[in-house]
């Protein structure tokens, strides 16, 4: 069933003869590259030291574009099952507004610049970090993880938890427990958000054939999946503060927010419900931004 | 004598077509970004060296 769908959907529109300007930015995916912005900036800020301001919207610059670029390398690579998929079947390689192969010369182009331009203007490291996040969410995640096991995002969220080091390794150029922390609190945020779409989006990743936890292991297992990954990410939401880049009106804060991701968490799990599942998924979006902004607040308190 | 045009007749010339527009505006869109490239790369050199002269004492 799920390859005849496939098969259908392959038979792409043939006269994908280039689009415009902003199909090219939609291949960006430039949602997603407003979170991986936000907390590559926020882990350039937070490193102890300093960086030019020039060199510093660069390095966020280039954060943003590898991103993109990645994520336009994604939609080649997975323009079959996205137009299978009623959430991604309007991209522009589905949707027969820009070819695969030009959305691939696009992403390997940008991967590229980005990655060349964050080593001569800013550091190596920083430059490898970038180089090693496009081929993990290419290689590891989209080409590798995604199509055979469940734990797909898990491992393959890494991808979205390296901006912030990224960041922290353009002001300082090494790697050190600030970044880290930054790192595992996004790590460990991924799969419950994922997981949350995933529930009431089933029947989308089934027909595609992805194998996605609800779909493979059934919702119960993912519900409770779901509430586990919340148990250690609320915890991890405070690190910031004994890792010493946070104060504790800042801790104050996350143990909050931490409390509010137990709890939908905890009704989701108890009740089974679609609106549950989206309500903690709006809710993982807001809490991932509210963290990011409370760590800025409280490092431009700490600045004043 | 020429043939009367239809109503909803549009005057269009080889380079009016909905596929020359959408290529328009795509190319000014590299331009763009190849400006906002270039004034990067010059003022990360202008950046560069002068933190590089400020060390240099």
């Amino acid at each position: 069933m799920a390859e005849a769908s496939l098969q259908q959907a392959t038979a792409l529109p043939a006269e994908a003869d280039g689009g415009e300007a902003r199909d090219f930015i939609a291949l960006l995916k430039p949602r997603v590259m407003s979170l991986v912005v936000f907390s590559g900036l926020v882990g350039l800020l937070l490193a102890p030291g300093s960086i030019h301001p020039v060199l510093g919207v660069v390095a966020v610059m280039c954060i943003a574009i590898g991103a993109g670029a990645s994520g336009a390398i994604n939609m080649w690579y997975d323009a079959d099952i996205d137009a299978v998929m009623s959430r991604t079947q309007k991209r522009p390689i589905p949707a027969g507004k820009v070819s695969a192969e030009a959305a691939l010369a696009f992403g390997c182009i940008l991967s590229a610049g980005s990655v060349a331009l964050m080593g001569l203007a800013v550091n190596w490291l920083a430059a490898g970090l970038l180089a090693f996040t496009i081929l993990f969410y290419v290689g590891i995640y989209t080409m590798w993880l995604k199509r055979r096991t469940p734990q797909n995002i898990v491992i393959g969220g890494a991808a979205g938890a390296f901006p912030p080091m990224i960041g922290w390794a353009a002001v300082t150029g090494d790697i050190a427990l600030g970044g880290v922390v930054l790192f595992l609190l996004i790590f460990f945020w991924t799969p419950p958000h994922f997981w949350a779409l995933a529930l009431y989006r089933s029947g989308d990743y089934a027909r595609a054939g992805v194998p996605m936890l609800p779909v493979i292991a059934g919702r119960d297992e993912t519900r409770k999946q779901i509430l586990i990954y919340s148990l250690m990410l609320a915890p991890l939401g405070v690190a910031p503060v004994f890792a010493g880049i946070a104060g504790i009106g800042y801790g104050v804060f996350a143990s909050l927010l931490g409390a509010g991701f137990v709890a939908l968490a905890a009704k989701l799990y108890r009740s089974d419900a679609d609106k549950d599942a989206k309500r903690l998924f709006g809710f993982s979006i807001l809490y991932l931004f509210l963290l990011l902004a409370g760590l800025l607040v409280d490092w431009a308190i700490g600045v004043i | 004598m020429p043939l009367p045009k239809p109503a909803n007749f549009k005057e269009t010339t080889a380079r009016d077509t909905d596929l020359h527009r959408r290529m328009r505006g795509r190319n000014l869109a590299i331009f763009a970004a190849l400006i906002v490239l270039m004034i990067v790369i010059f003022l990360v050199t202008y950046v560069r060296i002068q933190t590089g002269m400020e060390a240099a004492g």
